[in-house]
């Protein structure tokens, strides 16, 4: 699996700077280092110990490389906020996010054992990018031209986006790569939009369904990053399709231009069918169509799921949970009939 | 010497470009940037692994005084240092 391979090198800078951390953490850290290792040998290992429960630390990269992973620690659980804004922004999102996945799915953390959330602020100099490594969340500042300064870390989509590429790790564990790259990245802008919408207390109508509304800087100058409403929108380079007719097939070659095989375009489209499902049944998105995308995620796909694969879970997941024929069934089949993906 | 950058994928999915061309830059800058290329027709067309979710993407092609070009791509990656160091001699690509 892709995401999931952690250098052994990496591994061993973690259990250093892991023994410097308080009892609980390291337990932690150790679950989280075992579990990136028996992903990367597809082996089955566990510890026993139980802990669960939010836990965040928060690490200044001091603008250095991957070489100063995790950074110096600035932020732990209890204690108090910081004068630095990302700081407290990457920690209070972190709590959204985990807040989220434990009151609406009952999830205790990425991997629901009560996974440390690890994030590193301030990674490298004007650094254009937030993501996931594998074990902990990395956010540059931005240049203040393709991206405004501090807005990684500042908004809860982004946030919740990157740790449900932890989730998908732990769970469906999707290749990134053309399809499953594409689901791989719609779960996480459902997941990224739902997390907002339940702690804005907002119903379907009443949500903009954008990912990193207000993000861009001047030199790109679009209202967000994506759309969920009318993918291909968002910004004026946004080449997302919302139908399947419109489907790019890029090869996945490592062209940049390429992007593993269209994921961040091709997403477009089963991204749209959330919001065709969520809005076709109103009320809150989390209740109902997000319940049934996040059992799909966790337990009915695989690495190399497609989109069919997710079309026939959705609708038979919905069928289970809310009765076949019901109106939840409809709406998802509905929502995959309008991106043609269903005839 | 003239250095064009393209990196995408990253969270936003952005395809962004720059070129350098040292003939057009200062002296300081342009030393940078033939230093950084040193080595650079001698690495394969492909270095380092896959990357993770939403990581950087890049491309870098180098064609030099007589015209030769070579091109290299890589997943951001902590080993790739003299290729970041060439990224950045170059000017981050914009939009």
């Amino acid at each position: 699996m892709l995401c999931s391979i952690v250098p052994p090198d990496l591994l061993l800078d973690l259990g250093v700077d892991a023994r410097q951390l308080e009892q609980a953490s390291v337990i932690r850290t150790q679950r989280t280092l075992l579990a990136a290792a028996q992903r990367s040998l597809n082996l089955r290992l566990t510890l026993d110990e139980e802990a669960p429960g939010l836990l965040r630390t928060i690490y200044d990269a001091g603008h250095g490389s991957f070489g100063s992973l995790p950074g110096v620690k600035v932020r732990g659980e209890h204690d108090p906020a910081t004068t630095d804004e990302a700081v407290n922004d990457a920690f209070d999102n972190a709590g959204r996010t985990y807040a989220f996945y434990k009151e609406i799915f009952d999830r205790d953390s990425m991997d629901d054992r009560g996974m440390e959330l690890v994030s590193s602020v301030h990674f490298e100099t004007d650094h254009n990018n937030a993501y996931w490594n594998g074990f902990q969340m990395i956010y540059g500042d931005g240049d203040g031209e393709v991206f405004l300064r501090g807005c990684f870390p500042k908004l809860l989509d982004v946030v919740a986006h990157e740790l449900t590429h932890g989730v998908t790790d732990f769970t469906a564990g999707l290749v990134y790569s053309k399809q499953p790259g594409a689901l791989n990245e719609s779960f996480s802008d459902v997941m990224g939009a739902l997390a907002t919408q339940y702690a804005l207390g907002q119903t379907a109508d009443q949500a903009d369904w954008l990912i990193g509304k207000g993000c861009f800087g001047p030199a790109i100058a679009g209202e967000a990053l994506r759309s969920m409403k009318q993918p291909g929108s968002a910004h004026p380079h946004d080449r997302q399709p919302a139908h399947m007719r419109d489907y790019l097939d890029l090869p996945d070659d490592g062209d940049p231009r390429n992007d593993h095989g269209g994921v961040h375009l091709n997403s477009g489209i089963p991204n749209h069918a959330f919001y065709l499902a969520a809005t076709a049944l109103g009320g809150y998105a989390w209740e109902r169509a997000g319940r049934i995308w996040y059992v799909t995620l966790t337990e009915r796909l695989g690495p190399v799921s497609q989109f069919d694969d997710v079309v026939e879970a959705t609708v038979a997941v919905a069928g289970e949970l809310y009765q076949a024929d019901s109106d939840e069934q409809k709406a998802v089949r509905s929502a995959w009939q309008q991106v043609g993906l269903l005839p | 010497m003239k250095v064009t950058v393209v990196q995408g994928g990253g969270f936003g999915g952005l395809v962004l470009t720059t070129t350098a061309d040292t003939a057009a830059m200062p002296l300081d800058d342009a030393i940078r940037v033939r230093e950084a290329a040193r080595g650079f027709f001698d690495l394969p067309a492909v270095v380092g692994g896959p990357g993770h979710a939403d990581q950087l993407l890049t491309e870098i092609t180098v064609e030099d005084d007589e015209g030769k070009s070579h091109t290299v791509r890589f997943a951001q990656d902590e080993r790739l240092g003299n290729l970041a160091a060439l990224v950045r001699a170059a000017g981050r690509p914009g939009g």
